[in-house]
């Protein structure tokens, strides 16, 4: 080797100019290619290595857009045959012989539309997010190993698995079968979709469990919840007597979901009540955790969007009975309202067993094999969320590392451990600690303001903490045939508990709240303490201890009531007739109602109801709140004995609105940019600014305004003189009258549109914004039955644009008359490719008020083929 | 004598001729196998483009020259190919927005990409010519050695 560098050397001394000159280039330009190449071929940071996302031949230049359209795949996994047609908007049609051959083929068509979805959503369930995302997320992958959701899910599956109920044998057998369709696109793909390649990583197969984590996904995303704390500060800050006024039952104006037992509250009590007390007895224990608690959860950039939620995760169901119909059948309508993301949360697919009567069109879940909502040849059903309070949380003694107190005893921790992949570093250790009621979620009492109470420590008991069997739920929904079925497979969902409506085509209506519900033991409670669940518990000492779970049976429900239609949008469960209303429900977690007293109006009054009917009626955008609190906003400007011009406008704006909560409105813009002031001039000083963190409902406002003109809360604490209803109603106008006229740039109220203040932006699931979708103007408000929701008007001094992010997830219309009548939407597109013309085209019509058809009537492949047609997969039994 | 001085003027215009025909074929060639490179998944080899077409020249500037014209061109039709034929384009748009903040200038990372293949091709180029000079050297002492012995 020396000899030959010798040799060459000694070449090069004997070479000319010209042939030094190259040698230099040569090595200048050897050196700059291999600068180049390795500089392009590594990552940098975040982004993944440039050349290889770049450049031509791979990269973002060989991601498909598309599906092929058609595709041939054999598998030595499959019995028999399956042909798979996506319609004209992508959504499979799925025909087979056997349900395990059909649900491969519905795991595979689910990797080809939504593989990037289905990891992010069990990576953020099972706490996995810091391996793909790296050590910014460790800290949210802590919080949610924390929550137990990898380790019940874990125990759920190995349930399952031990289990001798030949169902759950079934079950695992169909996920196994799925999860083999999802890993066979896994295994045969050679180019992974965009995200995959921008954050440089390949996900790895699917497994069974996976599939099982999202009922704790959901359950996290409708149930977690920070409210027992929340409700002991804002206790705290105004006393037992006004938070049962403001905060409590009787709640006004709610209509409850089951009919059967009695309607009227007595609303009356709630002019009864002593507003003066401010003294409550709390122990400062309890409310300085709470303090210190939500101090921390604040800052928690995930956790914050389950504090103080002041608009309950909504949705709406209803059915009108064949009375009510024009076809004598029922009709049965949906609508989750869910946060919007790109893709969004639901996929849809049509099953089909040929020759057999086994059809389903759902909304699935994109990992899940089994249809969340839909209907097959027999039944319908929908869902919205009960906001039962499955969560408590509770504080204790720390004796040691190793030992806490409970009921008087020292009492040893359990502990759970985990190593969390971290992206570029080594796996982190994670232990979680744990009482008898659940984990210790160590850093929420940092004790900085309270060193007092440094040896507190906290944890939760939450129904997601449990085995559960709602797969066996869902799996028999699809497979249901009548009422008694569905009833038996609504035993089995437990959690997160929902409103489930239904209708078969035998002319069947009914509704029943499920889930499991806890019995809290309450003996012990400090006096003020609202117990069952509410407020936080000194869990050493013992307090709100579970006892059992309300049996299904004891649950309300109803089936074909005289009134001929049933509907829930997240309002009480049921009347005053029933009793244990208080023990499923937290009165500050109960929606405020508007939605669900529109929805009766327009079927009370409603006959020989259509299809076309129902679709109006998913689009309704009447608000209720301004139909019953504008005319007295009205009448105090009327009053007014000099107006300005200005106000004059306003007032004839006003004067002619028909409280639609459209785009083009100017009115709907000054009532509800008045409205948030008027909430907000009745209740800052008596509420917020002593520390309760969260605003009474609206519907308390309205009861006030109707009832109680001179009600002490409209007096303001700041001034001396003693406000009424109409000198706040005045103030508040005159506050968004100079707002507008600020934010607008004129007096010109025309000019004042609501789409210009209401606006709709959906995010890519990344959150990167070239990816997502608006902003686009948009009817209605969180409180109209098209909802749009999760923004703010006001912000500091004046008006802000703050886009809605929150609305209907889905909308489903199913008639029980003829099920091919059966039309759906949901506000993203089928294919979570964002290049594909599927990405956002069912936005785009969802946006437009339009709805797509099932083909639900087509139940052989050969029948489907007639139709338009994106693509087709033939799935062959066999290898190749 | 005139006869045969005009012979090697004839011989020595053929011979330019036949060189400038010889480096035009390089220079094809080179354009032909960068796009063929450009569908295969490792960009990395498009440097085997660059340094056949610079093998074709014994000047560094030249080499480099029509690696960058090649190399260059074929990777802008690459990319002309993928944006008519497909919708990339879309995603090209996207991605500009998260890399510079703006979907308006998908133009500029495209100018990026072919510029960078351009560099690429000069550099390879380089390699290209400078090994051929250095080989023909090593092959023109040889054969002076050869004939000298």
């Amino acid at each position: 080797m020396v000899d030959v560098i010798t040799e060459i050397s000694q070449e090069i001394a004997y070479f000319g100019k010209k042939q030094k000159k190259a040698v230099v280039g040569l090595c200048i330009a050897l050196f700059s290619t291999a600068t180049l190449i390795t500089f392009l071929s590594i990552p940098l940071g975040f982004f993944p290595p440039l050349g290889d996302f770049l450049f031509p031949g791979r990269g973002l230049w060989n991601i498909n857009e598309e599906v092929p359209p058609t595709e041939v795949i054999h598998n030595d996994k499959l019995t028999s045959d399956v042909t798979v047609f996506r319609d004209e908007w992508g959504i499979p049609h799925i025909f087979g012989e056997t349900e395990r051959d059909i649900l491969f083929a519905l795991g595979y068509v689910q990797a080809q539309d939504r593989l990037f979805q289905m990891d992010l959503a069990r990576r953020a369930t099972l706490g996995q997010l810091a391996e793909i995302l790296g050590e910014d997320l460790l800290e949210r992958d802590e919080y949610t190993l924390n929550k137990l959701m990898d380790y019940w899910t874990e125990q759920t599956y190995q349930a399952m698995l031990q289990s001798n109920n030949p169902i759950d044998q079934e079950i695992l057998t169909l996920l196994e079968s799925f999860s083999a369709g999802i890993n066979y696109y896994l295994d045969t793909t050679k180019v992974l979709p965009l995200e995959f390649q921008f954050l440089n990583y390949r996900p790895s197969n699917w497994q069974p469990k996976d599939t099982l984590a999202f009922i704790k996904y959901m359950s996290e995303m409708l149930t977690w919840s920070y409210s027992d704390f929340t409700n002991i500060l804002i206790k705290n800050a105004i006393g037992s007597a006004a938070f049962q006024e403001l905060f409590g039952y009787p709640l006004p104006y709610q209509i409850p979901i089951v009919p059967d037992f009695g309607s009227d509250f007595n609303t009356s009590l709630k002019k009864s009540l002593n507003t003066g007390d401010i003294t409550a007895n709390l122990q400062s224990v309890y409310s300085h955790l709470s303090a210190d608690v939500l101090k921390v959860i604040v800052k928690n950039p995930h956790e914050q969007q389950f504090l103080g939620k002041e608009e309950v995760q909504g949705s709406n169901n209803w059915v009108a009975s064949g009375n009510k119909t024009a076809t004598g059948k029922p009709i049965l309508c949906n609508d989750m309202h869910l946060g919007f993301d790109l893709p969004g949360i639901w996929y849809e697919a049509h099953l089909i067993k040929e020759g057999s009567d086994w059809n389903i069109y759902g909304f699935f879940l994109a990992g899940v094999p089994f249809p969340i909502v839909g209907h097959n040849n027999y039944v319908a059903w929908g869902y919205t969320n009960t906001a039962f309070d499955v969560i408590d949380w509770y504080f204790y003694d720390r004796i040691n590392e190793t030992h806490y107190l409970y009921k008087g005893k020292p009492t040893k921790f359990g502990e759970i451990s985990y190593q969390i992949a971290v992206r570029g570093q080594k796996a982190v250790s994670f232990t979680i600690k744990t009482t008898v009621h659940g984990p210790v979620f160590e850093g929420l009492v940092s004790a900085s303001d309270f060193p007092e109470y440094e040896d507190k420590i906290i944890a939760c008991q939450w129904m997601g903490q449990k085995v559960t069997n709602e797969a066996r739920a869902i799996y028999l929904f699809s497979r249901a045939k009548n009422r008694q079925d569905f009833n038996h497979a609504s035993e089995f969902f437990a959690t997160p508990a929902q409103n489930m409506i239904y209708a078969d085509i035998y002319g069947n209506i009914g509704i029943r709240p499920t889930g499991q519900v806890p019995i809290r033991n309450d003996t012990g409670i400090p006096a003020w303490h609202s117990g069952n669940g509410t407020m936080l518990y000194n869990g050493s000492a013992g307090q709100g201890e579970w006892i059992g779970f309300l049996p299904f049976e004891a649950l309300p429900h109803s089936e074909n009531p005289a009134q001929g239609y049933l509907c829930s949008a997240n309002q009480i469960v049921a009347g005053p007739a029933y009793t244990k209303n208080y023990t499923l429900q937290n009165p500050t977690t109960i929606s405020n109602g508007y939605r669900a007293r529109r929805i009766n109006a327009l079927l009370a009054s409603g006959e020989n109801l259509t299809i076309k009917d129902m679709q109006g009626f998913l689009l309704d955008v009447y608000s209720v709140k301004a139909a019953n609190v504008a005319p007295y906003l009205i009448a105090a400007l009327e009053a007014v004995p000099t107006k300005t011009a200005l106000q004059t406008a306003v007032l004839a704006e006003l004067n002619k609105w028909d409280y639609q909560m459209l785009t083009t409105s100017s009115a709907a813009t000054i009532f509800n940019v008045w409205f948030e002031r008027f909430r907000y001039q009745t209740f800052q000083d008596d509420v917020i600014n002593l520390g309760g963190p969260r605003f009474p409902p609206n519907t308390i406002l309205e009861w006030l305004v109707k009832n109680n003109a001179s009600s002490h809360w409209f007096d303001k604490n700041t001034t001396p003189q003693v406000e009424t209803r109409d000198d706040i109603i005045l103030l508040a106008l005159t506050d968004t009258l100079e707002a507008l006229v600020d934010y607008f740039g004129t007096e010109d109220i025309s000019a004042w549109k609501w789409g210009k203040l209401h606006q709709l932006k959906i995010d890519h699931l990344t959150g990167l914004s070239p990816l997502g979708f608006g902003p686009i103007e948009v009817n209605g408000t969180g409180e109209t039955v098209s909802p749009f929701s999760g923004y703010r008007l006001w912000k500091g001094d004046g008006i802000r644009l703050d886009y809605s992010d929150h609305g209907s997830s889905e909308r489903m219309i199913i008639d029980l008359g003829n099920m091919n009548n059966s039309l759906s939407i949901i506000p993203s597109g089928e294919r979570g490719l964002t290049n594909s013309k599927h990405y956002t085209d069912l936005l785009e019509m969802y946006l437009k008020g339009e709805y797509h058809e099932q083909f639900f009537g087509y139940t052989t492949a050969n029948s489907f083929a007639q139709l338009p047609i994106e693509s087709i997969i033939y799935f062959k039994a066999g290898g190749n | 004598m005139a006869e045969t001085m005009e012979l090697k003027s004839t011989v020595k215009i053929d011979e330019e001729k036949l060189t400038r025909i010889i480096h035009f074929l390089g220079a094809i060639l080179c354009y032909l196998i960068a796009v063929a490179l450009t569908f295969n998944p490792y960009w990395q080899l498009t440097i085997i483009a660059g340094i056949l077409g610079g093998a074709f020249f014994l000047q560094l500037r030249k080499g480099a020259l029509v690696g960058t014209i090649a190399v260059g061109l074929a990777w802008g039709t690459f990319l002309l190919i993928k944006l008519t034929k497909t919708n990339v384009g879309t995603l090209l748009t996207q991605m500009t927005g998260i890399l510079l903040g703006n979907e308006q200038l998908s133009w500029l990372i495209i100018l990026v990409i072919i510029l960078v293949g351009a560099l690429l091709g000069a550099v390879s180029g380089v390699i290209g010519s400078g090994m051929r000079l250095l080989f023909q050297n090593f092959l023109e002492k040889r054969q002076k050695s050869q004939q000298h012995e």
